[in-house]
């Protein structure tokens, strides 16, 4: 049977007497106090999140930092690896031309700066092989212990594998001039 | 804590959100009323409906960003995810004990024959609201229980004011057939 319109009414009217019965029910205090302990947690694992992130930013921060100094002191390799012993070139004496852009050393009649930059070259061309009119390159590669022998150079033979750093002079048509062991030590 | 009072809900969110205590404590205080009483008067336990309370507002601690001025009351937010709650435990647990007498009551005092009657008659109705299903006994409690206006009602349950008006219509005929068939609660007290 449809209700009429009195009947609704009627109902509506105990539905507001059962919702002033239960107007003063509430959640018991221990509901607030747990929120609240939730609230105050959030906020301590929030602040330690950030401390973290701050941390791993520094740590990151550093090891760009430190990555980038190493790379401007280490002298660019311009090639991985160059013949060890190349042909022998002959050397024309005379001035050498300067490429401003590539890392040169002057041959001719070195000054005593340069001579400090020099020292330590082993000439693998007969005459000066810092003379001449052709640019000069000089890069650093790695060698073969093994190869030191051929420089005349002692080689512990339990070593023998291993590499070592070496700063290669290249003449203008890329053979090697002279060669320099960049750590002394490396070969014994 | 007076000039908190003073502050609207969202404003009140916000500084909840920052980790203020004082602004979450006037939040809750303003607004675990009416979603304790919806709870309650959904599935009829003071137990669950504490659960489903403490559950809404740690939606709000959690995921502050859930709530959106812009759709909507944040009374009717937490309605929202009171029912979502509510309904999954009703789904979960049918075996609920139906309001007793004494539950939710403080300082019981023997009670004269009119109040005993006027209780059993709210007794009566509240029997007939959890009787009905759950998709026009929200719309009861929503609305005519909790006071929340349509839209708000719209925006907990996720449906049309249209939805709304008709559903409510709906369940209060039903409510009428049960109230009718029932045994009055004065021939009974009797």
């Amino acid at each position: 049977m449809k209700p009429g319109e009195s009947e609704i009414e009627a109902v509506v009217s105990r539905l507001r007497e059962l919702a002033a019965a239960d107007a003063t029910k509430q959640a018991p205090p221990r509901v607030e106090a747990g929120l609240l302990r939730a609230l105050s947690g959030r906020r301590s694992g929030r602040s330690l999140r950030y401390a973290w992130a701050l941390a791993a930013a520094a740590v990151v921060l550093f090891i760009v930092s430190a990555a980038w100094v190493a790379q401007r002191r280490t002298p660019k390799k311009e090639v991985a690896a160059a013949p060890l012993v190349a042909p022998v070139a002959r050397v024309e004496p005379g001035p050498v031309a300067v490429d401003p852009v590539k890392p040169r050393l002057k041959q001719a009649n070195p000054r005593p700066a340069e001579e400090d930059a020099l020292a330590g070259f082993i000439a693998l061309v007969p005459g000066n092989p810092f003379g001449g009119e052709e640019a000069s390159r000089l890069v650093r590669v790695k060698l073969p212990r093994s190869a030191l022998v051929s420089f005349g150079l002692p080689v512990n033979g339990e070593r023998v594998s291993e590499r070592v750093d070496a700063d290669v002079l290249l003449g203008e048509d890329g053979s090697p001039r002279a060669i320099r062991l960049v750590s002394t030590a490396s070969f014994r | 804590m007076q000039e908190l009072t003073d502050l609207s809900d969202g404003q009140l969110l916000g500084r909840a959100s920052a980790g203020d205590q004082e602004a979450f404590t006037v939040l809750y205080r303003r607004c675990q009323g009416p979603v304790f009483r919806f709870a309650l008067r959904m599935s009829g336990s003071p137990a669950l409906a504490e659960e489903v309370t403490q559950e809404a507002f740690l939606v709000l601690i959690r995921n502050p960003e859930r709530f959106e001025a812009s759709r909507g009351s944040l009374a009717a937010f937490l309605f929202g995810v009171a029912r979502h709650h509510v309904l999954r435990h009703l789904e979960r647990d049918r075996r609920l004990v139906p309001l007793s007498e004494g539950d939710g009551g403080n300082g019981h005092v023997a009670p004269s024959d009119g109040d005993l009657d006027r209780r059993q008659r709210v007794e009566q109705v509240r029997r007939a609201v959890l009787s009905l299903p759950a998709r026009y006994r929200e719309v009861v409690v929503l609305c005519d229980l909790n006071e929340a206006s349509y839209e708000d009602a719209a925006q907990a349950i996720g449906c049309g004011v249209g939805t709304v008006r008709s559903r409510l219509h709906r369940a209060r005929a039903l409510l009428a057939g049960k109230l009718r068939a029932a045994p009055d609660a004065r021939r009974c007290s009797a």
